[in-house]
């Protein structure tokens, strides 16, 4: 019960955050819109429900059944806490009690499936449904399984243990998938990318087997808001799908703050650091008596900042803790008694990653402060949805780190205000993706010649597998011939090529301790880098490369290591061409070589270069899809004094382009790159020790920029940083001119004097030459790029 | 220069001495008779009684042998059976029949065969059939939409009771070594079973035959060994007992049927050769049956050398049957030396000190 009225604790927050609230808004109220149960409900359930105090429905709990019980595929995009859940095991506990039929559950994580099952077990209790709902994944012990697999009404599992412990085995489920008739996938959202379009392609391999067995589920899921629920939802699973926006449950109205710290070093652009801000926050919520939650997005900032506020109110080791910590690394049994306690109401503040951003009840909640921007709308608005009761206001704060995604969208509030949440995308015909499904799906069922995977026509990748001695050809049948297993080859979260496994050879031991994937390896594991894991630096000793393996000790060198990154791009096909009011934008096919010299060593804290280190890892070469934009010449040669100050100003805007691309895009940062280099693909530019702009051809060897023999065609080149490409350059190009505005808004809007790691990147200017800043050649670089 | 034409599928049946019984199907039948008398004595094996072995009248006869060799090890829908063998009794001699495939689209009619020769048999014999080869096989019939036959036969998993009663005294026991050590077989220059997909991978891609015949070979020696197996197995069942098998093991079996008076006897039997455990579990039996002055004599022995059960069950002996306490205290103190201060060993001493002063 908050001891204060509300006016009040407003009026302390726009106290403690004078000079630091960029934005403040608040989000109405929202009225219940109860209907009354179906009536084809069967009383079964009807008694379950009423036993758990439950004898009307929210209106779109019954627009769900609905749908559901018409064989349509749905989804439901209604915030946290409206009874998603219900409207998809409504409908299925109908059809297993009333037909003995099964479903299938697809959750992203094993945690949620398990919550899941308890929550049908408990609805099976209360009323006596005898229905049977097993979880299915790699903790089931093997005498279990048969179990499952025979028995089991409602088989619960998540997206690997369906690639690689299900589908292959299918044979094993026959009484299974014979008598499938839904399919509930949850948190729909959580599927784009890289993720999600291997996810399109598990789901291709399940309908080539219901097929098989001769039956068409119905798909039922439920996503968080994001602007194309319904699209993502009919290219996830390739068929029509109907959506259910309007949510019929109650909610109080939310008050949302952005907080930017204040600034202590005005010509670096160094700000307090938000950790700080956010404890300040938490204590005010606490000694208010609300219940809040703090979501940081890193494990280490969430044990930082959870041990400040013990220090505050945990003291007292007679009394009980009145504040935990929730990531994932804790134990199950911790995570779930957690969770019981937060229910109950006996927790005052939880400080949690994005564990606790999905799915699980964790009660209710008054307040939830974000440490950092989550990296998308959607999930800003996901996180802020953890907070809120039926009848009462509750708050929500994002305070800034210096990253520049957070720095930009707390500059510009408008953007968050109004930006509509993002587009997830997929691409579920990447070419390398496609064709390590189409291996995983000829294990499963031979392929005949003309058939179709999803949309693609399969013929000549069947072809290229027959060549890689992998199937055999016998008429118009494609059959399996190797004596290998591919779905254990399969990660769903990377693209080809293998993901390298970091190991913990110190003191002589084997552990692995995290993952990198292919394309990072190069930047990221070289001999002699630095590399960091929680916080904790490692030093690589050796990099097997086609063994996949870093071998790293503990170190506690004094410096990070920074690759530098010589990105080669050749243009090979252009796609489509807008114009800008100087030169223009096009999106088309590159071919891209990047080859990584040597590293530099940085110390920390005065970011002197201590030294300098070869790598030796091979050149990548890939082919991918990429948006770049160029300048008129003539129009360069007027706007800037000399080359050096253009290149400079391409640099910083390519920075920011990337950034706010990302942004844009809702993809990770490392699913783009960027580069700037010469359109014929004669040199390109970097940012040097020195941290001003060099250009270096393609042997590495530095350039003369000034010389006019060589010409200046200086490009912008944002790449989509998987072979093939991961879909996201042609939306990119879609939104160039957005991209562009943005970008100038995130230059603009940044308080630093000539430039710094949030605008414009990398560049060390703490000086004026001449008339301008890297900053402001930035500036000059991206108006001239504006549309039209 | 003329490229050698590509084999037929008849051309390499008849390479395989087989026939080409459908398309991409070739069967190969091999009677007892080009088999090696001094592995498989014929007329042995149809007096082999195979009733102390599975509890029942069980004509040798009725037994169906079966092994398959496969496209890959890995389990799962696109692992396929390429040759699947067959040995069993017939008019008293051993015959082998075989099905390979020469294309994936024999598998049907090979599955077709198949079930027609398991709806004859009355068991089945295999080597780890319950893990691998039979769910192989029921996941081959369901992706030829067809039903298994499996369902209520009885299957004899050899590998099970082969461990059981002999792991402990080889090193492994791969079917080929049990060939070796309990048969007396040594096969030469057997193909090892991790190629077999290899050679099943090399027959696709160049049709000739001389990569099927060496897995065709393993796969026939597979199976005939199999029944010599059961064979051995049901002969020590009987009470021929050799220096290989692990009497203590043989003796749980018996025991968890409820034959205990045979599991009783095969102990004495084999007392000589049995280590410790094996006593001990001799004397438990004797003491069950009431031989209980046996039972001490083994004990009292076994206590000399410091065997913590022995000095523990001498303690209880002299304790509650022949009622010489002090012999008893004297075991009941050795124990604790033995075994450390454990609290039910401290109460023994404890009380029967007490029943000793009280006297």
């Amino acid at each position: 019960m908050p001891t204060q009225t509300t006016s009040q604790l407003l009026g302390e927050i726009e106290h403690l955050g004078s000079g630091c609230i960029t934005s403040q808004f608040t989000k109405p109220a929202i009225a219940a819109n109860l209907q009354p149960i179906p009536s084809d409900v069967d009383p079964r359930l009807v008694a379950a429900l009423n036993s758990r105090g439950i004898t009307e429905l929210y209106s779109h709990q019954v627009a769900a059944w609905g749908h559901a019980t018409q064989g349509e595929n749905t989804v439901i995009v209604t915030p946290t806490a409206s009874g998603k859940t219900l409207c998809y095991n409504l409908p299925v506990m109908q059809s297993v009690l009333t037909k003995r039929s099964k479903a299938l559950y697809l959750f992203p994580t094993k945690a949620l499936s398990q919550d899941q099952v308890a929550e049908i077990l408990e609805m099976n209790e209360a009323a006596k449904l005898d229905l049977r709902a097993y979880t299915f994944d790699g903790d089931t012990p093997s005498d279990a399984r048969v179990a499952v697999r025979t028995k089991g009404d409602i088989v619960v599992t998540n997206p690997d243990m369906l690639h690689v412990g299900v589908l292959p085995h299918h044979t094993k489920w026959a009484q299974f998938f014979e008598n499938l008739e839904f399919v509930v996938i949850d948190e729909l959202h959580t599927y784009r990318g890289v993720f999600g379009s291997h996810m399109a392609n598990v789901i291709r391999r399940l309908r080539r087997i219901c097929e098989f067995y001769q039956v068409k589920p119905t798909y039922l899921m439920s996503s968080a808001t994001i602007a194309n629920p319904r699209e993502l939802a009919e290219r996830l699973i390739g068929e029509p799908v109907k959506a259910v926006t309007e949510s019929g449950a109650p909610k109080g109205a939310t008050h949302i703050y952005l907080w930017n710290p204040p600034v202590v070093n005005p010509a670096l652009g160094i700000r307090k650091s938000s950790r700080s801000q956010v404890t300040s926050l938490a204590k005010l919520f606490t000694k208010a008596g609300l219940k809040s939650i703090v979501f940081a997005n890193t494990r280490l900032a969430v044990e930082v900042i959870t041990k400040y506020l013990k220090d505050a109110f945990d003291a007292d080791p007679r009394r009980p803790n009145r504040i935990f910590a929730y990531r994932g690394g804790y134990l199950p049994t911790e995570r779930r008694n957690t969770e019981k306690l937060m229910r109950a109401g006996d927790i005052d503040c939880v400080i949690a990653t994005s564990a606790l951003e999905l799915g699980v009840d964790i009660g209710s909640l008054d307040a939830c402060i974000l440490n950092g921007y989550p990296g998308t709308i959607a999930s800003t608005w996901q996180r802020f949805g953890r907070a809120g009761r039926r009848n009462q206001d509750a708050i929500g704060v994002l305070v800034a780190t210096s990253d520049p995604l957070d720095q930009f969208i707390v500059r510009n509030p408008n953007f968050f205000t109004q930006a509509s949440p993002e587009h997830a995308q997929i691409d579920p015909d990447q070419e390398l993706i496609l064709t390590e499904h189409v291996k995983c799906a000829a294990f499963e069922l031979p392929f005949e010649s003309n058939e179709r995977f999803g949309t693609s026509e399969v013929l000549p990748i069947l072809r290229f597998l027959q060549e890689k001695e992998v199937l055999h050809q016998e008429g118009d049948l494609w059959h399996w011939s190797s004596d290998s297993y591919p779905a254990n080859s399969v990660s769903l979260r990377s693209v080809a090529d293998g993901n390298f496994v970091v190991i913990d050879t110190t003191d002589g031991k084997k552990d692995v301790i995290a993952e990198v994937d292919y394309s990072s390896a190069p930047m990221t594991i070289y001999e002699g880098a630095i590399y960091m894991v929680q916080a904790q630096p490692w030093q690589v000793e050796r990099l097997d490369w086609e063994g996949r393996k870093a071998f790293v000790t503990k170190t506690d060198a004094d410096y990070y290591t920074d690759a530098i990154d010589y990105t080669k791009l050749k243009v090979i096909d252009e796609f489509a061409t807008t114009p800008c009011r100087s030169g223009g934008a096009t999106t088309g096919e590159v071919h891209l070589v990047r080859h990584i010299p040597g590293y530099k060593k940085i110390r920390y804290y005065t970011h002197e270069n201590v030294g300098y280190g070869n790598i030796k890892v091979p050149d990548q070469e890939i082919h991918t899809t990429a948006v770049w934009w160029r300048i008129d010449p003539l129009d360069l040669e007027r706007e800037f004094a000399n080359r050096w100050q253009a290149l400079d100003g391409f640099l910083g805007a390519g920075y920011a382009i990337h950034s706010v691309a990302t942004l844009l895009t809702m993809s990770e940062r490392r699913d783009l790159g960027h580069s700037v280099g010469d359109s014929s693909a004669t040199w390109s530019a970097t940012v040097g020790s020195g941290g001003g702009a060099q250009i270096q051809d393609n042997d590495g060897q530095r350039v003369d920029v000034l010389d006019e023999k060589i010409p200046f065609n200086p490009t912008i080149y944002v790449y989509d940083n998987y072979p093939g490409g991961i879909g996201l350059s042609q939306p990119l190009f879609d939104m160039q001119g957005r991209t562009i505005t943005a970008a100038i808004d995130l230059v603009n809007g940044c308080e630093c004097a000539f430039g710094c790691p949030a605008c414009i990147g990398p560049i060390l200017a703490v000086e004026q030459s001449g008339d301008s800043s890297p900053k402001q050649s930035a500036l000059r670089v991206l108006r001239l790029l504006t549309s039209g | 220069m003329l490229k050698s034409p590509i084999a037929s599928d008849e051309e390499i049946a008849h390479e395989l001495h087989g026939e080409l019984i459908a398309d991409g199907l070739i069967k190969i039948v091999t009677e007892s008779m080009a088999l090696s008398k001094e592995r498989l004595n014929c007329s042995a094996l149809a007096e082999v009684d195979l009733e102390p072995m599975l509890g029942e009248q069980t004509p040798f006869e009725s037994l169906l042998a079966i092994d398959t060799e496969t496209t890959g090890l890995s389990g799962g829908s696109g692992t396929v059976a390429f040759n699947i063998g067959f040995a069993y009794m017939r008019e008293g001699e051993v015959e082998v029949t075989q099905y390979v495939l020469t294309k994936y689209s024999g598998e049907k009619a090979m599955l077709e065969e198949v079930s027609a020769l398991i709806s004859q048999c009355e068991a089945l014999v295999t080597y780890n059939g319950k893990s691998f080869d039979v769910p192989l096989l029921v996941t081959r019939f369901r992706m030829q939409r067809k039903r298994a036959p499996f369902v209520g036969l009885p299957h004899i998993d050899l590998l099970h009771p082969t461990r059981a009663l002999f792991s402990k005294r080889w090193r492994d026991c791969r079917l080929t070594t049990v060939e070796r050590e309990a048969l007396g077989f040594e096969r030469q220059d057997d193909l090892p079973g991790f190629l077999v997909p290899a050679a099943w991978a090399d027959f696709l891609k160049t049709r000739n035959a001389k990569h099927l015949a060496p897995v065709i070979e393993h796969n026939r020696n597979d199976v005939v060994t199999l029944l010599a197996l059961i064979a051995k197995h049901a002969r020590i069942h009987a009470g021929e007992i050799d220096a290989d098998v692990d009497a203590l093991a043989l003796s749980r079996v018996f025991k968890r049927r409820g034959q205990r008076a045979k599991s009783l006897q095969l102990l004495e039997s084999q007392s000589h050769r049995l280590n410790p455990k094996g006593e001990l579990e001799l004397a438990r039996e004797l003491k069950h049956h009431g031989r209980v002055a046996d039972a001490i004599e083994i004990w009292s022995r076994l206590a000399e050398e410091a065997v913590p059960e022995a000095i523990e069950c001498c303690a209880k002996y002299h304790e509650h049957t022949s009622k010489d306490l002090v012999t008893a205290l004297r075991y009941a103190e050795a124990l604790i030396a033995t075994c450390g201060r454990r609290t039910p060993h401290l109460h023994r001493k404890e009380r029967l000190s007490r029943k000793l002063t009280s006297w």
